[in-house]
C-alpha cells in the first residue's frame, strides 16, 4: 500500500489559540481513518488544513505526494466540509454539472455524473431542486454525492451522519462500506460505534494532540478480552461472570455490561463456552463483542 | 454504473468554467433578474429622455460651457462633433453611470460563498487564483455585455433618426466600448479586493461609496501640507472620469492608470486570497 497522507510536524494557531500541536501522522491508501477527539479538539481544522481551506503555521503536508490544493489532487479528493452549504440560487444538478466539469468532465458526462453521485444517495428525483426546497437530512446527502464525484481515491467526510435519520445513516454507512477499499475515507464523528464499524485505523485528536492507533488490535491483550451486554442483571451475575470457567477477570462498565478477559492458550474456545455457560447461568445476553470497544479503547 | 473517466482540464479552462457560471449567476438567477431589470429600468429612461433628445441638447450652443463635474470644468467640444449625438450624450451618462453599475453588478464575487462555505466545495476542484480570474473575467463580461446592449440601443436611436451617419459612427461605437470597459475594470478589481478583505458584498459597496470620496478628499487635503501625497491620488479609482468623457482616445490617465490600477489590486486580492481561511 502506498502512502497516501503525510502530515509533518504540524503546528496551527488561531490567535493564541494552539489548536494543533505538532501534528504527525502518516496513513496508507486503502484504509478507512476515524478522526475523534471531543469538541474543539481540532478535528474540522485538521479536515480544513488537508482540504487547502486553512493554512498551516508551520509544518509540511503532502496527500498522494502533492501539497494541499494543487491540481493534481482535483478529482482525487473528494470532501464532505462541516457546515458548507450548497448555493441556494441554483439547481442541484447545475450545481453538481459544475463540479463536474470542473473535474474534467464534458457537458453530457456531467450530466451522468450528476445522475450517478445522486442515485448512490438515493436522491435521484430532487436533481432539478434547488437547495431550499430540501430538507436538512437531503442536503447532507446531495454534499455527500459532489464529494463522490469522478473517481476520488480519497474522501474526507465531516460529521457524514450527524442529522440524518437511521435509515439514511445506515444508507450513508453502507455507501461508505461498499466504496472502502477502491476509496480510502477519513471520517470524523461522534459516534464512535459508527466508526468502530467502518474504521482501520483511529486519529484521536485531544487539545491539539494527536496519537494513532488501529481499531482492531491484534496483539494478545486485545484477543483476551470480550465485552458483554446482557439483558437480565441480578445481585450474583458479577459473581456468576467472575466464576466461569476461563475468565481470568472481570470488570463491570455499568449496570448491564461487562468485560472478561481469559487467556487464549488456556481456552482456545473461550467465546463458545462463554456462550454455553451463559445458558446454563440463566443470563441472556443481548450482545457479545469480541475484543474491547473503541469507546473503552479511547477512554477508558 | 461506474464513473466515466474525465479527462484533466488546463488551468484557463477551469476558470473559463468559472466565469462561464458568473453569466449564468447573472441571467439565469432571481438575484440577477432584479439587477437587470433595475439596470434596464435606468437605461429606459436615459435613452429615452436625455438621449432621445440628444439632437436639442447639442444644438444648443451653450452646450458643454461650465459643465463641472468633481471640481473640473470638462471641455466637450471633441464629443460634439461626433456623427451620432445620440452616441455623444449616451458616453456622457455612461462614463459616470458603468463604474457605479460595475462596483454594484459585481460586489458578490466571492462574499456569499465564503460565507456559506460553497466556496470550500469550488476549492476540491480549482485553485484560489482560477477562483479569484474566473470570477473576476466573469464579471468583465458582464459589463461588457452591458455596455454592448446599451451602446447599440443608442446607436439604433441614432439610425432611426438618420442611418447615413452609421458607416462614419463604427470607430465610435468601439472606442466607446473599449474605453468605458477599460475605466469599469479597477472597480471590478477593487471590488473584488473588498470581497476577499471584508467578506460581504454589502460591505463591499459601502466601503467603495465611502473610501473614494474621503480618500480623495483626505489626500488632497494633505497635498496642501505635504506635496508629494498627491501621487497616492493614483490608486483611487475613477479619477480619471473627468478626463475620460472629454473625448475618446488612449492616454496615460485614460487608459495606463485604469489598467495599472485593476493589476495592482488583483495582485493585492490574489495575496490576500492565497493566504486566508476559507
Amino acid at each position: 500500500m502506498s502512502c497516501l497522507i503525510s502530515c509533518h510536524e504540524i503546528n496551527k494557531y488561531y490567535g493564541s489559540k494552539h489548536a494543533l500541536k505538532n501534528v504527525n501522522f502518516e496513513l496508507e491508501s486503502g484504509t478507512t481513518t476515524a478522526l475523534v477527539g471531543p469538541n474543539g479538539a481540532g478535528k474540522t481544522t485538521l479536515f480544513s488544513l488537508l482540504c487547502n481551506y486553512h493554512l498551516p503555521n508551520t509544518g509540511r503536508i503532502e496527500i498522494m505526494g502533492h501539497q494541499p490544493g494543487s491540481h493534481q489532487l482535483f478529482g482525487q479528493l473528494g470532501a464532505l466540509p462541516q457546515d458548507a452549504q450548497l448555493d441556494p440560487r441554483f439547481a442541484i444538478k447545475h450545481q453538481l454539472g459544475l463540479y463536474a466539469k470542473l473535474q474534467g468532465f464534458d457537458k453530457k458526462q456531467a450530466q451522468q455524473e450528476c445522475q450517478r453521485v445522486l442515485e448512490l444517495v438515493e436522491l435521484t428525483d430532487i436533481a432539478g431542486e434547488r437547495p431550499a426546497a430540501l430538507s436538512h437530512g437531503m442536503r447532507k446527502r446531495v454534499t455527500i454525492a459532489q464529494a463522490l464525484i469522478g473517481q476520488p481515491k480519497l474522501v474526507m467526510l465531516d460529521e457524514p451522519t450527524a442529522g440524518l435519520d437511521p435509515t439514511n445513516a445506515r444508507n450513508i454507512r453502507q455507501l461508505v462500506m461498499n466504496l472502502s477499499g477502491e476509496v480510502s475515507f477519513i471520517i470524523s464523528s461522534h459516534n464512535l460505534d459508527e466508526l468502530e464499524r467502518l474504521c482501520d485505523n483511529v486519529l484521536l485528536l485531544e487539545q491539539g494532540n494527536l496519537t494513532q492507533q488501529s481499531v482492531r488490535h491484534h496483539d494478545t491483550e486485545q484477543q483476551q478480552s470480550i465485552t458483554l451486554l446482557l439483558d437480565n442483571i441480578q445481585q450474583d451475575t458479577y459473581n456468576k461472570l467472575q466464576s466461569m470457567t476461563g475468565v481470568i477477570a472481570a470488570e463491570q462498565l455499568n449496570k448491564a455490561e461487562f468485560i472478561l478477559r481469559y487467556d487464549p492458550k488456556m481456552t482456545p474456545n473461550f467465546d463458545i463456552e462463554l456462550i454455553q455457560q451463559l445458558r446454563q447461568q440463566q443470563l441472556n445476553y443481548r450482545q457479545l463483542t469480541k475484543g474491547l470497544s473503541l469507546e473503552q479503547q479511547l477512554f477508558s | 454504473m461506474l464513473p466515466t473517466t474525465p479527462s484533466s482540464n488546463g488551468h484557463l479552462q477551469q476558470a473559463w468554467l468559472i466565469c462561464q457560471f458568473e453569466l449564468i449567476r447573472l441571467f439565469f438567477t432571481k438575484r440577477g433578474a432584479i439587477l437587470l431589470i433595475a439596470f434596464s429600468v435606468v437605461w429606459f429612461l436615459i435613452l429615452k429622455y436625455p438621449v432621445f433628445e440628444s439632437v436639442k441638447i447639442l444644438s444648443n450652443p451653450n452646450f458643454g460651457e461650465n459643465i463641472t463635474v468633481f471640481s473640473s470644468q470638462l471641455n466637450l467640444q471633441q464629443i460634439v462633433q461626433w456623427p451620432y449625438s445620440e452616441l455623444a450624450v449616451y458616453w456622457l451618462f455612461a462614463v459616470f453611470a458603468f463604474p457605479i453599475t460595475s462596483v454594484l453588478m459585481s460586489s458578490d464575487q466571492l462574499a456569499s460563498d465564503t460565507n456559506r462555505g460553497t466556496v470550500r466545495f469550488l476549492l476540491l476542484r480549482s485553485t484560489r487564483s482560477q477562483l479569484l480570474y474566473g470570477r473576476f473575467f466573469g464579471q468583465v463580461l458582464i459589463i461588457a455585455s452591458l455596455i454592448t446592449m446599451t451602446a447599440l440601443a443608442a446607436l439604433i436611436m441614432g439610425m432611426v433618426r438618420d442611418i447615413s451617419l452609421l458607416s462614419s459612427s463604427f470607430d465610435e461605437l468601439a472606442n466607446i466600448g473599449l474605453n468605458l470597459l477599460i475605466s469599469c475594470l479597477p472597480f471590478i478589481a477593487l471590488t473584488s479586493l473588498l470581497n476577499v478583505i471584508s467578506k460581504s458584498s454589502k460591505l463591499s459597496v459601502v466601503l467603495i461609496v465611502i473610501l473614494i470620496p474621503v480618500l480623495t478628499g483626505l489626500i488632497s487635503y494633505l497635498t496642501q501640507y505635504i506635496s508629494f501625497i498627491e501621487y497616492l491620488l493614483w490608486i483611487i479609482p475613477g479619477l480619471q472620469l473627468t478626463e475620460t468623457v472629454q473625448g475618446l482616445g488612449f492616454s496615460v490617465n485614460t487608459t495606463l492608470l485604469p489598467l495599472a490600477q485593476t493589476a495592482v489590486y488583483l495582485a493585492i486580492c490574489h495575496l490576500t486570497l492565497t493566504r486566508r481561511a476559507l
